[in-house]
């Protein structure tokens, strides 16, 4: 008890470690979920643990929902995964739990919501419609965290479009946000923990804190930017406002599309992950700091894409497109934040084998070079890899295929006093006939250097015919191609921009 | 006479503890229960670890035969620190950037890992044997490069070590060190086999020269008396002949040694506040553990960084400086650690081999870096009191070490029964620890473990 009641003050450097301190334990609950939340019943986000931007605002929301649709009590376990209400990709499925502290019979309230993301592999569209890129499942009951209900699961599972594993892959989810569901619940109950005795409203008092501090530090003023999603597509338009209090995003004015659709939750996650790269920022993502960020996205945009209209789209290139206008818009107010960042947004493909399994993998472009450093290698800034990717010879004792390269695409990054980074590369001996197929979207295009910088080597997708050994070359953002054994097909990812001449020049 | 000697070797500091030898009837017995025949500690920039170990040898008026039981951090500390030898990567053709798109815990450089046009496929066959031309070239590049241990990870070598064999065998009679990666770890995906042999082979690497230096040693002291004394190092399996020059895992030798001491202890947790590590041990009761007690980092470490940070104030920061130069409190650095606010407040004056280190005018340096550090702090008064900085932050690092017993429970406090819970605390900065962590926690006991001193040497000399 002294700790907390270190009379007769309490200093203010005190309290904000005290917080920091928390957010550190906070952090430390939700590590073994990968992507998850803590939000309270009543509507704040308590912690949020992701490095994605499509998860920010919506994976507290998701949690909420469920709630709100559901009334969850302790034990109680909800799924989600509609992008047009809480989600991101129909692959991306959310769990939430209800957790209360202390087991007292007939009190029924709960005091956390508990939410974990799970990312199946994407499933590559066939169309523009949101029900051929997988399951569409609204806020449903699936029974107690301790005894899922297993005939519902199944069913989800035997639809033709539900991911791999499904069900196998729920249920070792199940189990781990159990774990952690108890391991809160033995903090609430401990006389001696923070989160018994915590006072919530000055932890998220003192993030706020904090993060306006940091508003203080930037760059204030307006600033209007547009850019297009490619080469005389689609305009996307932002007027950002930096104040000492809000940061302002709206992005009126922007084109409606045929084929790529975000929602606002996503666009809002964007807004923040954009403005958090760009100064580095380190504070905890919870209500306290996320208050500061006002989102516009008006009707009728890219940006707020209703159902029937698939999603796939819009998170593979709408959604880096998003993030790097955020960025640009900064680096207009400060010069000093110019960067040649490339698009951030990773390419899709995957390959069907005629006995019907289908492997699904991605490529990351490089990074565009920066005014004091290359860019990063192999690195989707936006679209961070799934840690979950299987190994070369995982791959190869599960599919009919040989893996004949993974790793670097050499000296694709643009020259320049500082390079871009190279592209990652992935290449297949197929041993069976078999369908490849990607979306690529924006990676087909050379990623532009900055300040006389040179552009990187732009997306490619090459076959070698076994027959022929004659060679296929492909650069349309979307595309499908029959295999037959012993082709090879290599997907390269562009190479990032230059930064500055390059020393010859 | 014979006797049993637990040298634990740091990053700054060396530690030794000797005991003699007890009969057979007593061997279980471990050896904090007898009287140590020589304790010594010295503090490595000022004294050699040859030179140490020599006094100790001497102090010791060494018997006829012996065991001299190593753990070091050296391995340890060349990988998070990322300074140690040069190494070269052989892959399989195609592979050479793999483990660089993967998070992997070390950073080889590019230009360090060759492609090797060789391929097993996953059912075992060879589809493309080894070319031990293409082989005889890259020795005059390694050579060019100052290169003399190889670490050899070849796709599905679990599954057909031949071409990993052939090349083994090739290079080590070309006078190279080298690991292959099917011997290491039967997993069925490359990343964890390569990450595991790039480990062995730099942590081999980075402690060849200190081991040897300590057989030189023992020779020279000890002279024909040498060859009836053995020495063995500890890795992440136990005890191993240093002879057999098996460095799998040393790197975890430490933990492994004070799981073994604390194996049989009555608590089920253990705080172990090392000089140059602060460590969780925690005694398992399911069905699956070996006895042994879980050994995990704790999040504070004794050189953690402090900075300035978004939360406007000084705070902890991730990582840590180690000891190169050493905590401001050591006169030499600039940096601020945990260390420089546990001596501000007067907790480091028992310690020995740090406290005849401290140096006073490190103390006004302490204050200026927090009150930079802390400018903005707002104050009623217009003052920032560092005192009260460094007070906060102490308090702030308790937080930190109980958020990992908060973690670390599994049961409610109310279905642990009426006993209290009782944390053993370890290690020569423990003292230091346990008013404030009773303070922090009145509900738990924190007993000090009756060699906490000595903790280190006394866990290398192990049960004998």
């Amino acid at each position: 008890m002294a700790y907390f009641a270190r009379a007769p003050k309490k200093s203010w450097h005190f309290s904000m470690l005290q917080s920091e301190s928390l957010a550190f334990l906070l952090e430390s609950f939700l590590t073994p979920l990968g992507h998850g939340a803590l939000v309270l019943p009543e509507g704040k986000t308590l912690h949020l643990r992701t490095n994605r931007a499509q998860d920010i605002a919506t994976l507290p929301q998701a949690a909420l929902l469920c709630h709100q649709y559901l009334n969850l009590r302790d034990g109680d376990v909800a799924i989600v995964n509609d992008p047009y209400s809480v989600g991101t990709l129909l692959s991306d499925l959310t769990l939430v739990v209800g957790v209360r502290f202390e087991e007292n019979p007939g009190v029924d309230e709960i005091d956390l919501l508990l939410a974990q993301r799970i990312s199946f592999p994407p499933r590559l569209p066939q169309s523009l419609a949101l029900d051929s890129e997988g399951v569409r499942i609204p806020p449903t009951p699936v029974g107690r965290i301790d005894n899922l209900n297993s005939d519902l699961l199944n069913a989800i599972g035997a639809h033709p479009l539900a991911p791999e594993n499904f069900v196998e892959t729920v249920n070792e989810a199940g189990l781990k946000i159990e774990a952690v569901r108890q391991k809160l619940k033995i903090a609430g109950t401990d006389p001696g923990s923070e989160l018994k005795k915590i006072d919530f409203k000055r932890y998220l008092a003192d993030s706020a804190r904090a993060f306006r501090n940091m508003l203080g530090r930037l760059p204030l003023g307006t600033v209007l930017h547009s850019t297009r999603l490619q080469p005389g597509g689609e305009l996307l338009k932002l007027k950002l406002d930096v104040t000492e209090t809000f940061l302002n995003f709206d992005f009126a004015g922007s084109d409606s599309s045929d084929s790529i659709h975000l929602t606002d939750l996503i666009t809002f996650g964007a807004c923040v992950a954009a403005t958090l790269e760009t100064f580095h920022l380190n504070l905890p993502l919870n209500s306290g700091t996320l208050e500061h960020f006002q989102v516009s996205t008006p009707a009728k945009t890219l940006l707020s894409g209703r159902a029937p209209t698939g999603v796939f789209r819009g998170m593979q290139s709408g959604l880096g497109s998003v993030c790097n206008l955020v960025v640009h818009s900064f680096a207009k107010l400060n010069p000093s934040l110019r960067s040649a960042k490339g698009v951030g947004c990773r390419g899709y493909f995957e390959i069907e084998f005629e006995n019907g399994q289908r492997l699904a993998d991605s490529v990351a472009p490089g990074e565009g070079a920066q005014p004091n450093e290359s860019g990063a290698h192999a690195h989707a800034l936006w679209h961070p890899q799934d840690a979950n990717s299987l190994s070369v010879e995982e791959l190869e004792k599960k599919y009919p295929l040989v893996v004949t390269q993974a790793g670097l695409r050499s000296n694709s990054g643009g020259k320049g006093s500082h390079l871009g980074g190279d592209g990652a590369v992935k290449a297949y001996r197929v041993k069976s006939n078999a369908k490849a197929r990607w979306i690529f979207g924006p990676l087909m295009a050379k990623q532009e250097g900055l300040a006389s910088g040179r552009s990187g080597l732009s997306g490619e997708i090459r076959i070698v015919r076994s027959s022929s050994q004659h060679v296929d070359e492909f650069t349309t953002p979307e595309g499908e191609v029959l295999l037959e054994p012993g082709d090879e097909i290599r997907f390269l990812a562009p190479g990032g921009g230059g930064f500055g001449p390059p020393p010859e020049a | 006479m014979s006797c049993t000697l637990g040298l634990w070797i740091g990053e700054s500091f060396a530690e030794i503890r000797g005991f003699s030898k007890k009969s057979e009837s007593e061997s279980a017995e471990p050896a904090s229960s007898q009287r140590p025949l020589i304790e010594q500690r010295w503090f490595l920039p000022k004294k050699s670890l040859t030179d140490g170990l020599k006094e100790a040898l001497r102090a010791l008026n060494a018997p006829h035969s012996g065991t001299i039981r190593i753990s070091s951090s050296r391995a340890k500390l060349s990988l998070a620190r990322k300074h140690g030898p040069s190494l070269a990567f052989l892959v399989t053709e195609g592979f050479e950037n793999w483990i660089q798109l993967h998070s992997s815990p070390l950073s080889i450089p590019r230009d360090h890992i060759f492609g090797i046009s060789e391929r097993a496929l996953a059912n075992g066959q060879i589809e493309a044997p080894l070319k031990l031309d293409e082989l005889e070239f890259l020795v005059t590049k390694l050579e060019l490069l100052n290169i003399k241990d190889i670490a050899i990870g070849y796709l599905n070598s679990h599954l057909n070590p031949e071409n990993e064999e052939r090349t083994a065998h090739f290079f080590k009679e070309r006078g190279f060190r080298v690991v292959m990666s099917h011997q290491l770890s039967p997993s069925q995906n490359e990343m964890d086999r390569w990450v595991r042999t790039l480990e062995c082979a730099y942590t081999a690497a980075s402690v060849e020269e200190e081991l040897k230096s300590i057989e030189d040693t023992l020779q020279a002291s000890l002279g024909e008396d040498a060859q009836d004394w053995k020495l063995e190092i500890w890795g992440d399996q136990g005890l191993s002949p240093l002879s057999d020059r098996n460095f799998h895992g040393i790197q975890f030798g430490i933990e492994r040694a004070l799981a073994e001491n604390f194996m049989s202890s009555p608590h089920s947790t253990i705080l172990y506040f090392g000089l140059e590590q602060f460590l969780i041990l925690r005694n398992q009761d399911d069905e699956n553990s070996d006895g042994r007690p879980r050994v995990e980092a704790l999040p504070i470490q004794p050189t953690q960084k402090i900075m300035s940070g978004e939360w406007l104030a000084p705070k902890f920061g991730s990582g840590d400086h180690g000891y190169e130069p050493g905590p401001m409190s050591f006169g030499k650095s600039h940096h601020l650690a945990l260390l420089d606010i546990l001596f501000l407040n007067g907790r480091l004056s028992e310690v020995e081999a740090v406290s005849n280190n401290l140096n006073d005018r490190g103390r006004s340096r302490i204050i200026e870096a927090l009150f930079t550090l802390g400018k903005d702090i707002p104050s009623s008064r217009g003052i920032i009191d560092a005192h009260e900085v460094a007070a906060d932050l102490e308090l702030a690092c308790i937080e930190r070490i109980n958020s990992v017993l908060t973690l670390g429970q599994h049961s409610p406090p109310s279905q642990s029964g009426s006993a209290r819970r009782s944390i053993l605390l370890s290690g020569p900065y423990a003292k230091a620890f346990q008013s404030l962590l009773s303070r922090r926690r009145p509900d738990l006991d924190f007993e000090m473990d009756r060699d906490a001193d000595w903790i280190q040497s006394r866990a290398a000399a192990g049960r004998f």
